[in-house]
């Protein structure tokens, strides 16, 4: 029995794919329990049951689109525009920037390749600090997971089953914070930066630039946060709108091209789904045989406040984050957690941001955050130069995970408490 | 309401032969687990087998796997375009005409899983697959290569299990006849689950015995050469 279990972790950590091993430990425990091993895949079938899931291919396609087109330079440009004339303007403009593009393109490595290449040169011609500016591209890179459409928001409300509209509602006022905190510091640390002069024709001609793009953000947001349409109809027009404007329009994409950009963007949500499927049949089972109860009456014991039950989730998950990546962390720890939060009395919309936020910060943490690795790979840097770079900026975004976490009200003020209802 | 689809269905479908035939042919003598585990890992090794001599021997043998790569490529492209179409025209009818076809949304539900294991597949022959990479940085270059073998001849050997499990449930379905949308018969729709899987074992067994490099991360699809090429297969 150990020796299954050390051979299981070991196989695990040594990069054997998650799914995998999901599904070893899923085989193993019905085996175990005498199920028979059929229910693995049936739950599998529960895949094909969710109309939310749709959403997650239409949306990653659109993303790729996006980030394959001229979309990335248009959206710098606009909003160099626009912002350009602030103190620590050029700064503020990438993380706006990164925080649209994410939240299209979900996983956070695809804009530190896709912006990376456009804003690292622009900021440090307008003499940036090159360890800001390497700490800047890495941490923004994951900011903008709490705004519609991102793909980790749609995976968390599917799994903890609750509101993907309200979720996002949820996440707007943290969202903000996050970069508001990023831009204030980018304001003090751009004091000798020189300013740029805001001129309307520059603003009018980026706007013409990217006329066909500026809408879709605002319609997906405001779409999404007034309840107009339902996630997976803005995934289905965002894809073949985006789809329309690539290749029609701007003629980023050719039509020869779409086939691989299509393949490129199922590979992805293959991975994420597969991770979903092999983890149903094991959640299930954990659930079933009431394991997130037995742990928290275990931990009720030395844990009694919910406040330190948050700090320890707190800690526990930064761990998570820069072990496991954002998806499979979403599918494989949440629903083991939300029992136990909910038996602390912690709001489920209040603690999908807490999550979200604490793997976004896991994804930069050294030593294996995955952001690191893909800005060291995009920025030909040594990863212990970006460790260093990036330190500052993971303060400030843990002390906002702080705030956010001891004031459920920034998450809650416009929703409310989440509603027991099921996803829909 | 339905329009065209009921013909093609009736065509093709549960009182078509076409499907009778497949069916029958897959699940109609009940067949034991060790057969079936026997028969996928015989076909994957085969493959993998022929794969290698094919590929040493002679262009046209590379060829030919980079037509295979251009099917599943098209397959998934298929896919997702019928998805995108679908579920357009779904919004259309229903803010235009106030009507929806009750078979669109089962079917973009079922497409959502087709496109994830078929995906999958796709993901394993590139080595994009989402894994806990803690030690993978600092192993040396022998030790990796080993462990490289083992993790994914571990693979293979679970995607296997689970590819009798899957071939279990379907025959089941199969048995019972159960009938999910357009009359069309469940196994069908869940086809894709036995076959993504058995296309798992043998991308996995592939890169047991092959061991290609491995990606640099599942996030970065643009980074990678192998998504350039246009083929699903980096050659070994």
């Amino acid at each position: 029995m150990i020796l299954i279990v050390f051979a299981i972790v070991l196989l695990a950590l040594l990069g054997m794919p998650l799914f995998t091993v999901l599904a070893v430990i899923a085989l193993l425990f019905f085996r175990g329990a005498g199920i028979d091993t059929a229910a693995v895949i049936i739950e599998m079938n529960r895949l094909a049951t969710a109309p939310m899931l749709i959403a997650i291919p239409l949306f990653t396609f659109a993303g790729y689109l996006f980030a394959e087109a001229g979309s990335p330079r248009r959206l710098v440009r606009f909003s160099r525009a626009v912002l350009g004339w602030v103190p620590g303007g050029l700064a503020l403009v990438a993380l706006v920037a990164c925080a649209v593009f994410t939240a299209f393109t979900g996983a956070s490595g695809v804009t530190i390749i896709a912006m990376g290449g456009i804003l690292m040169p622009a900021l440090l011609a307008e003499r940036y600090g090159e360890r800001f500016t390497l700490g800047l591209l890495t941490t923004t890179g994951s900011l903008g997971l709490l705004f519609p459409p991102s793909l980790p928001v749609i995976l968390y409300a599917y799994v903890a089953q609750v509101s993907v509209d309200k979720l996002f509602l949820a996440g707007l006022l943290p969202g903000l914070l996050l970069i508001l905190m990023l831009g204030l510091y980018a304001a003090r640390a751009a004091r000798d930066v020189p300013r740029h002069r805001f001129t309307t024709g520059e603003v009018l001609a980026a706007a013409r630039g990217a006329a066909w793009e500026l809408p879709l953000p605002l319609a997906v947001l405001g779409g999404i946060y007034s309840g107009i349409v339902t996630i997976t109809e803005a995934a289905a027009l965002t894809a073949l709108y985006a789809l329309v404007v690539e290749v029609f329009i701007y003629h980023d994409i050719t039509i020869r091209a779409l086939p691989r950009i299509m393949k490129e963007s199922t590979v992805l949500v293959g991975g994420i789904l597969i991770i979903l499927a092999a983890a149903l049949g094991l959640t299930n089972y954990l659930i079933d045989a009431e394991v997130p109860y037995a742990i928290f009456d275990w931990m009720q014991r030395f844990v009694q406040s919910k406040l330190l039950f948050l700090l320890m989730l707190n800690l526990f998950l930064l761990v998570v984050g820069c072990l496991m990546d954002i998806f499979s962390a979403l599918i494989v720890v949440v629903p083991l957690i939300v029992p136990i939060a909910q038996g602390y009395g912690v709001d489920l919309l209040h603690l999908g941001i807490i999550f979200l936020v604490n793997l976004e910060i896991g994804y930069s943490t050294p030593p294996v955050g995955l952001n690191l690795f893909i800005a060291s790979f995009r920025f030909r840097r040594p990863v212990t130069e970006l460790y260093h770079a990036s330190l500052p900026f993971l303060l400030i975004l843990l002390i906002a995970l702080f705030i956010i976490t001891y004031v459920p009200g920034l998450t809650l003020f416009l929703t409310g408490p989440a509603a027991p209802a099921a996803a829909g | 309401m339905d329009g065209a689809a009921p013909e093609l269905v009736a065509a093709i479908g549960p009182e078509g032969r076409l499907l009778a035939a497949l069916g029958a042919f897959l699940f109609a003598p009940p067949r034991s687990p060790a057969a079936v585990l026997l028969a996928l890992v015989l076909a994957a090794g085969l493959l993998v087998l022929l794969r290698r001599v094919i590929l040493r021997s002679r262009p046209a043998g590379e060829r030919l796997f980079r037509l295979a790569g251009r099917l599943e490529m098209g397959a998934l492209a298929l896919l997702l375009l019928a998805m995108i179409v679908l579920s357009a025209l779904q919004i259309l009818l229903r803010n235009l005409f106030g009507i929806g076809l009750l078979w669109v949304d089962p079917l973009l539900r079922y497409a959502t899983l087709w496109i994830g294991f078929l995906g999958a597949a796709v993901a394993a022959a590139e080595g994009r697959h989402i894994q806990i990479d803690v030690f993978t940085h600092v192993l040396p270059p022998g030790v990796k290569r080993i462990a490289g073998r083992l993790v994914n001849l571990a693979a293979a050997t679970t995607t296997a299990i689970l590819f009798t499990a899957a071939y279990r449930h379907l025959a089941t379905e199969y048995e019972y006849d159960t009938r999910v949308l357009l009359e069309l018969p469940s196994w069908l729709l869940l086809a894709v689950i036995p076959l993504g899987l058995a296309l798992l074992t043998y991308r996995f067994l592939d890169r047991a015995i092959t061991l290609p490099a491995p990606a640099l991360s599942p996030a970065v699809p643009l980074a990678t050469p192998a998504a350039a090429d246009g083929n699903g297969s980096p050659a070994p």
